[in-house]
């Protein structure tokens, strides 16, 4: 009797081992590399997938966005994935070794699924190969900007008119108001500095606060390797960067390495103006603080009509793998709307990319929990979607070295360890050898 | 002939070349062939995907750079002062505890807790007390009158604001290296010595001191030794780059930097073995001083 029921148990066991074993078996696995998104956030967009293609299983690893980079790399060059989400800052040779060109799987879905993207952060999905030949490596996922923040109790303190949100003011406009909210606040009697300067994020910025002046320091093509740092634009930057520096207007911490000053969204907060910040805080920090904090889009260049920079995050490919229509149906997914709406509502790193989402009538977990919202009606999103449709181009080659050295070169000034003049020079020497560094230009 | 007999040897204690199989087997796997590879590497131009052979290029690029060479600076600044800050309070605190005083083992686990703590932890917490405008730090150095600091915000103060983080994380682990040592050295010199008439002063200088030498040295060692691989706590405050202006910048932040950052393979092997031989170097003399101590 208990040979029986043992033979049984046996046999049972067995047959469900088989029938799992088989179901899996039929399908197709997808290894996915995300970067720094949340647990939830993943499950879900895992979900949503799987729920429209039940033949792929999906396993997805979320790396930190804390030394992303290298890991990225290094994953990249093990072929540890089918897919991987990545920012635009890949190596060139990386992308001709080891990342699928998209065009042709783009083709086959029409030229409405290209069209669908904001065209300044699609553009950021084409990068060069080795012999120099554009190719799409990335369909965008998500996009971030930069953006100026205010503290609008010390613009009214100091009775000054807040920035326009669309970014049509000047580097000049931002030094006079600065200077001139530097010094003890009248209405509460705190000391209060004018712009919070950060040398480690001006990498972002300085071109932008060049090109408000109508002069560009990049050509912002493919291939290009000049730059543009001995112009009377530049010199005038460098020299408005100081004079804050010296008057004190750029706050106590101007060489921190941290960006943005944390205090900035507290009650405490000694700042006038700050720049950065990212996406998953302007909902969550600043729209929630509306009555405080106000948001303006980086300056545009008036000649160019183009702003700060958009960041771009899409879904790449590996060359190497074998499920290359299971990884594209990925690739596509991120682009519907279901994606795209967890991109919105969990915050993953950016915002959407289809330009519908601005049309879009929506909740939000923070702004609008209950009840579906224009998402045109969400003041903070006016400036996004601003940016997002005037970004200047990044910087399309040797991002990575070009950034280091504007970073430093920057840091010099504000630590006032070199002049306006050996900056200059520096930086249009060190800056024009980095774009010719054979590792990352072909 | 020869030969044969060697083998006949080794295949007669097979087992036990069995037994160290696997330390040698992952010794060669991931040491010797990591060392071997990146030696190779330091005469190329590669990002691990392309690869150009350029001779000595990468050693002269590096030799020429200015940063390299900053960042050798950094490194010795952040050594020499760790050794010279670090050792004189763990003496101190050692020889406080060392004596019997009430609580004494509580006071010792206090003392050592900070050291288990993981570096990334501590520069975290420490990024806190050197805030500028709300750190404690400075709020206590106004509140009895002195001047404030920019702590790690400036790169006149961030290698000192470095080096009080470090001093006080490792003074724990100085402290009972320096106990241990005390511990050894024998009662009945401290008895003779008071029959003799030394004071405490006198005591500390001529027995406790001069026994405590092979321990200084050891700390002395083994400081070096870390202040050559300073990478968690600098790259925490200062990032890759070691801001603020490159004050942070050590010789493993550099090698990070070229290496993994602009994918310089080439450049950053050749700047591990400028640093092997650095290192090679500053052995050589220590072995060298400690043989005249040892003969003196």
């Amino acid at each position: 009797m208990n040979r029986r029921l043992l033979v049984f148990v046996l046999v049972l066991t067995l047959g469900v081992l088989l029938c799992s074993n088989v179901t899996i078996l039929a399908k197709t696995n997808l290894n996915v590399l995300g970067i720094g998104m949340s647990y939830e956030a993943s499950q879900l967009l895992i979900e949503a997938f799987e729920s429209k293609h039940p033949d792929i299983s999906v396993r997805m690893d979320v790396i930190p966005w804390d030394g992303y980079y290298a890991k990225m790399l290094s994953n990249i060059r093990a072929a540890q994935y089918d897919v991987y989400y990545i920012p635009q800052l890949l190596p060139i040779t990386y992308n001709d070794a080891y990342l699928e060109p998209l065009e042709k799987y783009a083709e086959q879905e029409g030229p409405e699924f290209l069209q669908q993207f904001f065209p300044d952060v699609l553009a950021i999905g084409y990068r060069p190969d080795r012999k120099g030949q554009l190719h799409l490596y990335a369909i965008p996922f998500d996009a971030d900007a930069r953006y100026v923040m205010y503290d609008k109790s010390i613009f009214d303190a100091y009775g000054c008119e807040y920035l326009d949100p669309e970014g049509n003011y000047t580097i000049r406009d931002l030094k006079e108001l600065a200077l001139k909210m530097t010094g003890i606040n009248p209405m509460t009697g705190e000391q209060t500095y004018g712009l919070a300067l950060r040398a480690n994020p001006m990498d972002y910025y300085f071109p932008t606060f060049i090109g408000s002046l109508g002069k560009d320091v990049f050509d912002y093509e493919f291939g290009s390797k000049e730059a543009y740092f001995e112009s009377p634009e530049v010199t005038e930057v460098l020299e408005t960067m100081v004079e804050l520096v010296e008057a004190g207007a750029a706050g106590p911490e101007v060489l921190a390495a941290a960006g943005t000053p944390p205090q900035f969204t507290t009650d405490i907060n000694p700042y006038a103006i700050v720049i950065g910040m990212g996406a998953d805080t302007v909902l969550p920090e600043i729209a929630p603080r509306r009555d405080r904090i106000g948001i303006a889009a980086l300056p545009k260049n008036p000649v160019t009509g183009k702003g700060g920079p958009a960041f771009f995050h899409g879904w790449a490919m590996d060359k190497r793998s074998r499920v290359k229509d299971a990884a594209w149906e990925w690739l596509k997914f991120g682009a519907t709307d279901d994606a795209q709406m967890i991109v919105f509502q969990q915050q993953i790193s950016g915002w959407p990319v289809v330009q519908r989402w601005y049309d879009w009538n929506v909740s939000h977990p923070i702004v609008s929990p209950d009840k579906d919202i224009p998402v045109n009606s969400i003041p903070e999103l006016f400036v996004v979607h601003e940016q997002f449709m005037s970004s200047t181009p990044n910087l399309v080659d040797n991002w990575v070295k070009v950034r280091s050295v504007i970073r430093e070169e920057i840091g010099n000034l504000l630590a006032l360890e070199k002049t306006v003049e050996q900056v200059q020079a520096d930086l249009q020497s060190r800056v024009v050898e980095a774009m010719n560094d054979p590792l990352w230009t072909w | 002939m020869k030969r044969t007999s060697i083998l006949r040897e080794i295949w007669k204690a097979r087992k036990w070349y069995l037994f160290v199989a696997p330390v040698c087997i992952l010794f060669a796997v991931f040491l010797l062939y990591p060392v071997v590879q990146s030696f190779r590497l330091s005469f190329f131009i590669t990002d691990l995907y392309y690869q150009e052979f350029v001779g000595l290029q990468n050693y002269k690029t590096i030799l020429t750079d200015r940063n390299f060479w900053l960042a050798i600076y950094n490194t010795f600044y952040l050594g020499f002062f760790h050794v010279l800050l670090g050792i004189p309070p763990a003496l101190l605190l050692a020889n406080l505890l060392n004596k019997k005083i009430r609580g004494r083992n509580i006071l010792r686990v206090l003392y050592y807790l900070p050291h288990v703590t993981s570096i990334v932890a501590v520069s975290v917490v420490w990024s806190y007390l050197f805030d500028v405008n709300y750190g404690p730090l400075n709020y206590i150095l106004k509140l009895v009158g002195l001047p404030t600091s920019k702590w790690i915000a400036h790169p006149s103060t961030s290698k000192l604001s470095i080096v009080l983080m470090t001093v006080w994380h490792g003074l724990g682990y100085r402290m009972v290296i320096v106990l241990a040592g005390l511990q050894s050295i024998p009662r009945q010199l401290y008895e003779a010595a008071e029959i003799d008439g030394a004071d405490g002063r006198k005591q500390f200088f001529h027995i406790t001191l001069p026994l405590l030498q092979p321990t200084i040295a050891f700390l002395v060692i083994t400081a070096t030794i870390k202040a050559l691989q300073r990478f968690d706590e600098v790259y925490m405050f200062g990032t890759e780059l070691g801001m603020p202006s490159r004050s942070l910048s050590t010789i493993v932040l550099y090698l990070y930097e070229r290496g993994f950052m602009y994918n310089e393979f080439g450049i950053a092997s050749a700047a591990a073995y400028v640093l092997f031989v650095i290192i090679l170097a500053i052995t050589i003399v220590n072995l060298k001083l400690n043989k005249k101590t040892q003969m003196t």
